[in-house]
C-alpha cells in the first residue's frame, strides 16, 4: 500500500491536480488606483502583458515575484488559473519579440509591499491577511 | 586553437555562468527601460550528415546564439524595442552579429477588452506560434525547432524585414481573438536561403521585393488553449551573374500554418500543420509548383518546476527535394522527406542558467542544411542526431 503513494502524486501531478498550497493570496494596489474591484479576466490581461493601462488611462505597474518562489505559484494557480511556467512563456515572448515590458520582479513579500505603496499605478500581491495601510486590497470577482 | 584548450575555455564559460547571479528578469530595469539578454552554447554530433558544421562523428561547436534586447517605453503611447544578435549555425549562418529587429509599436487604441496598435522599423514576421522568438533558447520548446514549420535553411526569407504592421486584440465572452498584419521588404536574401531554393550559393543575388503575412489567434481567456492561423506570401527575383549558367529567375514561398496548443495542468500538447508552395519560374528551365506537407506533433511535461522531458515526432514531404532545381539533377529519394523522432530533457539549474539534452532519429534528410553537406550523393538516409546546450540569461 505504501508504494500506491509515489504513484498517486505522479498521477496527480500528470493531471495537474497537485493540492493547492496552503494560505490565500490577494492582489494588492497603490492608493491611487480607483477601481473599486477587478474581474479575473482583467487580471489575467495585466499579468499577461495585455492591459497596460488602468480604465482612467494610468499607466499599470506590474509588480511579481520570483517564478519559483511559493506564493507566485499560488497567486498564478489560484487567481489567474495559470502556471508559472505559461506566465514565463508569454513575458519571454512578449518581451524577446519586442511588444511589451516583463513585470518587475522583486525578492520579497516585504518588498512587494512597499514597492506597490510607493508606486503609481502599481498591482501585485500579497498572503492573506494583509495588515498594511499604505496599499489597497483589490478584490477579485 | 587545441580541441583540449576549446573545451577547456569552453568549460570555464560554464563555470562562470554557474556562478552568475540566478535571476530570470532583466539585468537593467529603471522606470521606463528594461534591458536583457541571452548567450548559449550548443553541441552536436551526428552519426551520419552534418548539421550546424562538421557533426558527423565528432563533437560539433559550430552553433552559438546571443542577443542583448531592449525595450524602451519613453510614453504610455509608444514603445520602442530592439535586439542585436550574434549566431552561427555551421556554414548556414556566418553573419555573425546583425541587428535582430528595431522597432516602435504604437498602441493608439486601448480598451479593458481590447487593443488597436501600429508598429514600423525592422519588424518580425509573424508566422506560427515560434517565429517572432525563434533565436531566443528560453523561448523554444527545444534546443531545435520542429524543423518541418520552421526549417532553418529558408528562415531568413521570412524572419524579420524592413516595414510595417498592424496588431488588433479584442476579448470576447468566446475568448480572446488576435489579429497581426505584417508587409515588409526583406531586400538581398542570404546564401543558405539560396542554396535551398536553388540547389547551392550561386554566382547571382537572390532578391525579395516583398513579404505579407497575416495571423489570425485565438485563445481562451486563461491562455490554456490556443489556435492561429499563419500564411506568409514571400517574393524574390534571381539576378544571375555575368556567365551564371542560371537564367534570370523567380521564387515564390508562401506557407501557411495551422497551429493548436493546449495546456493540461503540467503537460503542453502542440501541434502545427502546413502546406508550403513553392514555385520557381523562367531561370531558362521548366516552371517548378509545388506543396509540400509538413506536420509535428509534440508533448512537453513540466516534471517538476525546474525540469521539463518532450516528445515530439516530425515529418516533412516534399513531391521534390527541398531545393527543387537540384531535383532534376537526380538526388537520393531520401532527400525529399524527413521524419525526425525527438527527446529531449530541460533542467532549469537555476532561474537564469538552462541545461538541455536532445536526441534525434532522423529518417530523410529534406532539411539537412545543404551548405553544410555540399554532396547529396553522401548523404545517410537513416541518422541520429544528439544535441547538448547550455542557456544563459541576464
Amino acid at each position: 500500500m505504501v508504494r500506491l503513494r509515489p504513484l498517486l502524486t505522479l498521477a496527480l501531478l500528470v493531471l495537474g491536480l497537485q493540492p493547492a498550497l496552503a494560505g490565500a493570496v490577494d492582489v494588492i494596489v497603490n492608493r491611487d488606483v480607483q477601481l473599486p474591484q477587478i474581474s479575473e479576466n482583467t487580471l489575467r490581461a495585466i499579468y499577461t502583458l495585455r492591459q497596460t493601462r488602468w480604465p482612467d488611462g494610468q499607466p499599470i505597474h506590474v509588480f511579481v515575484l520570483a517564478d519559483d518562489d511559493p506564493l507566485h505559484a499560488e497567486f498564478a494557480k489560484s487567481l489567474l488559473g495559470m502556471y508559472p511556467y505559461q506566465l514565463r512563456q508569454i513575458w519571454d515572448q512578449l518581451t524577446f519579440s519586442g511588444m511589451g515590458q516583463a513585470p518587475e520582479q522583486l525578492s520579497s513579500q516585504r518588498e512587494m509591499l512597499r514597492r506597490v505603496a510607493a508606486t503609481p499605478g502599481a498591482i501585485g500581491y500579497a498572503a492573506a491577511p494583509i495588515g498594511n495601510e499604505h496599499v489597497r486590497l483589490l478584490p477579485v470577482r | 586553437m587545441c580541441a583540449c584548450c576549446r573545451y577547456a575555455k569552453r568549460a570555464a564559460l560554464l563555470a562562470a555562468l554557474a556562478a552568475a547571479p540566478a535571476a530570470a528578469d532583466p539585468f537593467y530595469q529603471s522606470g521606463n527601460l528594461q534591458l536583457q539578454g541571452f548567450v548559449a552554447q550548443t553541441l552536436i554530433t551526428t552519426s551520419r550528415n552534418n548539421f550546424f558544421g562538421r557533426t558527423q562523428d565528432t563533437l560539433g561547436t559550430g552553433f552559438t546564439e546571443a542577443g542583448v534586447n531592449g525595450v524602451w517605453q519613453p510614453h504610455p503611447g509608444l514603445l520602442v524595442a530592439g535586439q542585436m544578435l550574434y549566431r552561427r549555425a555551421g556554414k548556414n549562418d556566418q553573419r555573425n552579429v546583425r541587428l535582430d529587429y528595431l522597432q516602435a509599436v504604437w498602441p493608439f487604441w486601448q480598451r479593458a477588452d481590447g487593443t488597436l496598435e501600429l508598429r514600423a522599423g525592422k519588424i518580425k514576421i509573424p508566422y506560427g506560434l515560434y517565429n517572432e522568438t525563434r533565436d531566443v533558447p528560453f523561448t523554444r520548446p527545444s534546443i531545435l525547432l520542429p524543423e518541418s514549420i520552421y526549417f532553418d535553411t529558408a528562415r531568413n526569407f521570412a524572419l524579420a524585414a524592413p516595414g510595417a504592421g498592424f496588431n488588433a486584440r479584442w476579448q470576447t465572452a468566446l475568448g480572446e481573438w488576435q489579429v497581426n498584419l505584417a508587409a515588409v521588404r526583406p531586400g538581398q536574401l542570404d546564401a543558405a536561403t539560396e542554396a535551398n531554393f536553388l540547389g547551392s550559393d550561386r554566382p547571382g543575388h537572390l532578391y525579395s521585393n516583398a513579404t505579407y503575412a497575416a495571423q489570425l489567434r485565438w485563445s481562451t481567456m486563461d491562455q490554456s488553449t490556443l489556435l492561429a492561423l499563419s500564411w506568409v506570401d514571400a517574393r524574390a527575383r534571381y539576378q544571375p551573374a555575368p556567365g551564371d549558367p542560371l537564367g534570370a529567375g523567380k521564387v515564390g514561398y508562401t506557407p501557411w500554418v495551422l497551429s493548436a496548443q493546449k495546456h493540461l495542468g503540467t503537460v503542453t500538447l502542440t501541434t502545427e500543420y502546413g502546406c508550403p508552395r513553392i514555385r520557381l519560374y523562367d531561370f531558362n528551365l521548366p516552371a517548378i509548383d509545388v506543396r509540400t506537407r509538413a506536420w509535428y506533433v509534440q508533448g512537453a511535461w513540466h516534471i517538476r518546476p525546474r525540469w521539463e522531458a518532450l516528445l515530439r515526432y516530425d515529418s516533412y514531404i516534399s513531391p521534390l527535394k527541398n531545393n527543387p532545381l537540384a531535383a532534376l539533377s537526380g538526388n537520393p529519394y531520401f532527400s525529399r522527406y524527413a521524419k525526425d523522432w525527438t527527446a529531449g530533457l530541460r533542467w532549469d539549474v537555476t532561474p537564469a542558467l538552462m541545461l538541455r539534452a536532445e536526441f534525434h532519429h532522423v529518417t530523410g534528410t529534406i532539411w539537412l542544411p545543404a551548405l553544410d553537406n555540399p554532396n547529396p550523393q553522401q548523404e545517410g538516409r537513416v541518422w541520429n542526431m544528439g544535441l547538448l546546450q547550455a542557456s544563459w540569461r541576464f
